[in-house]
């Protein structure tokens, strides 16, 4: 049966044979993964990558991992409206526009995606997303003509990047009157939580450190390692940190690079929020905390003195 | 100033056990909760003053309670939408129908169960309305509003004309709590919560955008056997260093 019986069967308004080829919206180079990915997709599929970006520079790494087609256009994202794609790929950055670009094709979209395939005989696209704190996903399927989804670029595979591939460039012009204005950067001091989320690096006490020095030496460690400060409840009521920097539910859950945690037992509440965190070094000297058996580097000693010896090997 | 805020109901994350190696989900404790940017969202439309509307989709158990929480804190009006599917494009038409007359739509930015964050785009598309993601201060004058945004690590301050639909971010604000005597009169009073079928709102064909197929499990974590102190120290040391 072809595609066009089937959409007739499923009574969509909506042809679906008009709808072709993979197309990606590249806001800036970060997003280049997404290109390597559609890429992966469309030699499965038989059909082009084409790439729309707002800059000129973006045209050979985009040919690089692997478009076919770079559009050059001031307005990547109104000009994406204008075409007929059979699949769009953003970044999870745009996660807001890509809902209203698939709610302009009444297409189906999968937002902060971390891995997508296609049905290659239905062709839908089928696609994960993590949920709560990133303890496990939800796997959608999207058959609608056209199918949207933001991918989480850190999440993706490693491309292939082949800097001798060429391909077309094509300029070109939309007009689109944009309805929000962004006047510029300001200052601005956030009510909470912002610090601790986009730390790369994170240094959280707990009530094993003991006493004041060794709230001082985490302090330090956290000074010398450019580490934004943390701590579980005990540490909040020990009165070492304040309510924006608790390990505690109902924030988004930590991704840091590495989270450096001395003398925290580890409760539910405070373990689930590491679901994302890179590397988790626990020092506690009672072997039974919890934290322990979920850390990547387990050390079962006085939190005061791994501080200590920290500091003094970092010199 | 008349606002729409919507609710949405997640599984509480402290009742929730996941086992990667047994590849399952388990519910502990079934408690359902308002999702926590939506009470950022809340506190935001309650903040920028007017008639604040809470919108939920779903049945009355446990939506009727979160909407009356609400009331209690300060919204003037609670409606709740049964027998809708849970999917976005069918969710952000119902958000739509319901926010016609409303100056500014107000959603959480995140979602934390289902793909449900999308419903404030596809409602501001639906209405032709612009859209201000990652709102952390929302304030509005004279038919102009104003939000400082966060994009990336930086705020912005972007402006838009009325009306207007907003994603809050999570912990942008302090949620205020409603105080005893409003509590009592919001689960004491009956009939507060308006409930609506999908047809009352004249949304014949229901759109369902996407069907969840399964879960996955991200692969067990790889534990470290415990580590001597020196040992410990030393790797750590060469890898900041």
């Amino acid at each position: 049966m072809d595609m066009e019986a089937l959409s007739a069967l499923m009574g969509e308004d909506l042809n679906a044979e008009q709808f072709s080829d993979l197309w990606v919206v590249l806001p800036d180079e970060a997003a280049l993964p997404l290109v390597g990915e559609a890429r992966r997709l469309a030699d499965g599929l038989g059909c082009y990558v084409h790439a729309i970006t707002a800059h000129d520079a973006h045209c050979e790494r985009a040919f690089a991992y692997g478009a076919d087609k770079v559009h050059v256009v001031a307005d990547p994202l109104a000009f994406a409206r204008t075409v007929k794609p059979e699949f769009i790929f953003l970044p999870a950055t745009l996660s807001a526009q890509a809902a209203q670009l698939a709610q302009y094709f009444k297409a189906g979209l999968i937002t902060e995606a971390i891995e997508v395939s296609v049905d290659e005989a239905t062709r839908a696209l089928v696609g994960s997303r993590l949920v709560y704190a990133g303890d496990y996903g939800l796997t959608y399927s999207l058959t609608s003509p056209v199918k949207v989804a933001t991918l989480v670029t850190r999440a993706l595979p490693s491309h292939l990047i082949d800097p001798n591939r060429h391909g077309e460039i094509l300029m070109e012009e939309v007009s689109a009157e944009p309805t929000v204005r962004d006047l510029g950067p300001v200052d601005y001091a956030p009510h909470m939580g912002r610090p601790l989320q986009h730390a790369d690096r994170i240094v959280a006490v707990g009530r094993g450190l003991r006493d004041e020095e060794g709230w001082a030496l985490a302090q330090q460690l956290a000074q010398r390692l450019g580490a934004q400060l943390a701590g579980d409840r005990s540490a909040r009521d020990l009165g070492w940190i304040g309510e924006d920097r608790e390990v505690a539910w109902g924030r988004e859950p930590l991704a840091p690079q590495l989270y450096l945690a001395l003398g925290i037992r580890g409760d539910t509440i405070h373990n689930i929020m590491l679901g994302r965190a890179q590397q988790v070094v626990a020092v506690h000297a009672n072997e039974s905390a919890s934290l322990l058996s979920l850390a990547d580097v387990p050390v079962v000693d006085d939190p005061k003195a791994f501080a200590q010896a920290l500091l003094s090997a970092l010199g | 100033m008349n606002s729409v805020v919507l609710l949405r109901a997640v599984q509480d994350p402290a009742g929730l056990t996941v086992n990667r190696k047994a590849q399952k989900v388990f519910i502990n404790k079934p408690a359902l909760v308002v999702n926590p940017s939506d009470r950022n969202a809340l506190e935001a439309a309650l903040q920028l003053g007017g008639e604040v509307t809470v919108v939920a989709f779903g049945p009355a158990d446990p939506h009727d309670d979160l909407l009356r929480d609400a009331l209690a804190a300060g919204a003037k009006r609670a409606v709740r939408v049964d027998g809708l599917p849970t999917d976005p494009a069918a969710q952000a038409a119902a958000l739509a129908k319901l926010a016609e007359t409303a100056d500014v739509v107000l959603c959480g930015e995140t979602v934390l169960d289902g793909d449900l964050a999308q419903v404030a785009g596809r409602a501001a598309e639906l209405l032709g309305r612009p859209l201000l993601a990652g709102a952390h201060r929302v304030t509005a004058e004279a038919g102009t509003l104003n939000v400082i945004a966060a994009q990336g690590k930086a705020f912005h301050h972007l402006q838009a004309d009325l009306p207007a639909v907003v994603m809050v971010a999570a912990h942008s604000n302090a949620p205020r709590y409603p105080n005893g005597a409003a509590l009592i009169t919001a689960f004491t009073k009956k009939n507060v919560v308006e409930v609506f079928t999908p047809a009352d709102l004249g949304m014949d064909d229901l759109l369902v955008s996407m069907e969840r197929t399964g879960e996955v499990f991200p692969p067990e974590r790889v534990l470290g056997k415990p580590v001597p102190l020196a040992q410990a120290v030393n790797l750590l040391a060469e890898q900041l260093r």
